[in-house]
Order: C-alpha cells, then sequence, then structure tokens
C-alpha cells in the first residue's frame, strides 16, 4: 500500500515518497530501485498483517461472548497463543464467581510419630505487603482445587515433605486437606457462610529420593 | 470514512511520530516487569526451582503442546534457574532504561512465557492410590474424597496404605473398618 503524503506533511524511512536527499543519505532506498520498492512494500504489509492479526486474535480470546464465530476463532488461535503465551483470561469475578471459602491445610506425620499441621498461605491472614508477595500462592491454591488439575497434588505434596524436613527428623506422610464453606444466598439477598467442611485431597507416602 | 481514510488512519507506523508514547509505553511496561520479578523473587526458587511446588514433567503434561518454554532448554538446576531471574531483572532494567532496547524487548518477552515452575524427577510417584485396589507403602495413598470426618488416629502406626485405607471411609472409599 502507497499512500502520496500531503503537502507539508512529514514522512518516514519507511515512506518511498520520501524526498530522494533523504531516502539516499539514510540508505533505506535506491533510487529507481524496484526491488527495494518491492520490499517496502512488503515489509509494510507484512507489519499490517502482524499488528491487524493480533487485534483481532486478543479481541476475540478476551471477548466475553460466545457467539458462533468467537469460539472458533479462539481455537483456531489457540495453538499460537499457548506457543506464544499470550492467553489470559479476565473471568475472575464473571460469569460464574466463587461460591466458597476456602483454603488448604496439610497433616504432616514424622518420622517419629509426632503431628503437624501446616496451613498454605491464606490471603486473609496476611499483611498487605505479605499479600502482594503470595499473590501467586492464592492463584495456585484455587487450581489445586480444581478436580481436573489432581495431577498437581503429588507435586505439592512432595514439596511440602521437602519445606518440611530435616535429615533428622523426614516427613513421613502428607495430608493434603481442603476447608470449604459454600456461601449460600439467603432470601433478603445477602449471603451467610456455611459451616466448614474438610475434604482430602490426597495422602502421599513420602520417598527417600523425595527429599533429596 | 472512505477505504482510503481508514487506510491513511490505520497506518500510523510509516508516519514520522512523536516517540514519547511508545517510549512511555516500553518504560511503564518494563517497570511493571521488574516489579513482577521483585515480587516473585523471594519465592523464585519454589516456584521455579529444580524442586518446586509444581515439577516441569507434570506442568508440560497438564499443559500439552509446543510452547515457548526456556525450562525445557536450560539445566534443571536451581543455579540455571537463579541465572535465568537475573536474565529476566538486567533485560527489563535494560529495557526501562532504553539501552539495546530491541534485543531486551524480545528478551522480556521470551522470559515472560517461563511456565510456572519446573523440576525433573524420574520418580513415578505421579500414580495416585486407586479406588479398590490397595497400593503398597511408601507411595500415594488415598486420593480426593469427600470426608465427613478426620485423618485416622492409628494413620502414623500403620506400616502400609492398606492399613490406613482400612480404617477411615474418606480414604479410599474401600469398606472399613
Amino acid at each position: 500500500m502507497m499512500f502520496q503524503p500531503s503537502s507539508g506533511e512529514r514522512v518516514s524511512s519507511f515512506e518511498p515518497d520520501r524526498p530522494r536527499h533523504r531516502q539516499q543519505r539514510h540508505g533505506h532506498i535506491r533510487q529507481g530501485d524496484p526491488d527495494s520498492r518491492i520490499g517496502h512494500t512488503s515489509l509494510r504489509t507484512a507489519i499490517n498483517v502482524f499488528v491487524g492479526f493480533h487485534l483481532l486474535a486478543i479481541a476475540c480470546w478476551c471477548a466475553p461472548v460466545d457467539t458462533l464465530l468467537i469460539p472458533l476463532c479462539r481455537n483456531l488461535v489457540r495453538p499460537y497463543f499457548q506457543w506464544s503465551g499470550l492467553f489470559q483470561s479476565w473471568d475472575m469475578f464473571a460469569p460464574v464467581p466463587k461460591g466458597a471459602n476456602t483454603y488448604l491445610e496439610a497433616t504432616l506425620i514424622y518420622r517419629d510419630g509426632a503431628r503437624e499441621m501446616w496451613t498454605y498461605p491464606r490471603m486473609e491472614g496476611l499483611s498487605l505487603k505479605e499479600k502482594l508477595f503470595k499473590e501467586r500462592c492464592r492463584k495456585f491454591a484455587d487450581m489445586l482445587q480444581r478436580d481436573e488439575l489432581d495431577e498437581l497434588l503429588p507435586d505439592v505434596a512432595r514439596h511440602m515433605a521437602r519445606l518440611n524436613s530435616s535429615p533428622k527428623r523426614p516427613v513421613k506422610t502428607v495430608i493434603l486437606i481442603q476447608r470449604l464453606s459454600f456461601i449460600v444466598p439467603r432470601p433478603d439477598e445477602g449471603y451467610v457462610p456455611e459451616p466448614w467442611e474438610s475434604h482430602i485431597l490426597l495422602g502421599y507416602g513420602v520417598r527417600a529420593e523425595d527429599l533429596r | 470514512m472512505s477505504l482510503r481514510s481508514f487506510a491513511r488512519s490505520w497506518n500510523p507506523f510509516f508516519k514520522e511520530q512523536s516517540p514519547l508514547p511508545i517510549a512511555l509505553f516500553r518504560i511503564i511496561y518494563s517497570i511493571l516487569v521488574i516489579i513482577t520479578l521483585i515480587l516473585l523473587r523471594p519465592d523464585w526458587l519454589n516456584w521455579y526451582g529444580a524442586h518446586a511446588w509444581l515439577s516441569l514433567p507434570t506442568a508440560l503434561k497438564l499443559e500439552p503442546g509446543h510452547r515457548l518454554n526456556l525450562f525445557t532448554i536450560i539445566p534443571q538446576s536451581d543455579a540455571w534457574i537463579e541465572a535465568l531471574f537475573w536474565l529476566s531483572l538486567s533485560s527489563a532494567a535494560l529495557l526501562t532504561v532504553g539501552l539495546f532496547t530491541r534485543i531486551n524487548s524480545v528478551l522480556v518477552f521470551v522470559c515472560l512465557t517461563l511456565p510456572r515452575s519446573s523440576e525433573r524427577s524420574n520418580s513415578p510417584s505421579g500414580v495416585l492410590g486407586s479406588k479398590n485396589r490397595p497400593i503398597s507403602y511408601p507411595a500415594p495413598i488415598a486420593t480426593r474424597h469427600h470426608c465427613a470426618g478426620m485423618i485416622p488416629d492409628d494413620a502414623v502406626a500403620c506400616e502400609s496404605g492398606v492399613g490406613i485405607m482400612s480404617n477411615c471411609l474418606c480414604w479410599s472409599g474401600v469398606s472399613t473398618a
């Protein structure tokens, strides 16, 4: 695409129609060289395609609607987005916000028979500064409680065992527990937390190699 | 709006413009990256280290497909992963001050695509206890079940997963003692 600059309009080094003395000085376009013109046109087209594609793809990926074309577009760009890390979801508060208060605990059983309770960092118990540093913990805790991500749990149990073990006092068993209190809507549009329930997520017998 | 005027307004990239907006964007972007890295610093190895919360094999299993992933390239040692932190931070700092911005913008982008964690483990302990088949100890001895009760008191005394599983409904769904 070529554009004629209007009178007085400044032009850039990409512009094939810029004054010749400037083009020669910068060495971008050789006078009367058709290959250079084609090259610059191709470059401009490529940049336009790159920018246009990303604008469209990111808009489709983030759009909070599921019409016919949007999911199709998402599926088309998914491999590229996954490869490049451009995927991002924005559904923290909608359409279905969390309906329960939850946190994670672990019962650690040591080789000597002692038991200790270890609580995964909880945002409500941290200071503002600590919250800033531990925000990733909240996200990770949310992930750990999703059924489809159960495969994460043995890694987490191993890590907890390493954090809490010493050579003289190794952890023998890690029991990951989810504490859960549903937030139930009341007729007067208020919400009331239900009593806390416990779910065992995983019991893990620690191997010697896990602690190395 | 005619097609021509749309095309003209679409193409700000090819006209001389003030560099201030894009420079401001670059500075703010890289400062945000630096803040993110600083906030990650205390737990860097807990998230990305060789023995992190999430192992690299598990991460690759949960998120299959081709990814721009530096952890699959570098050796899985804490020293390399620490080096990756300092590379990310220095690239972001250079991007902020505007030094070697082209190469550092690419470096910062690539470093931002780090996976959640990394660990190489040859241990086959990812296999969870099955519902109806007791498994030998030590190994994962139970998996996600609703539990109205608590951990059995004799769990510590048990020398096998079978003993633990047989004492509590919530452990395995197997019959209780």
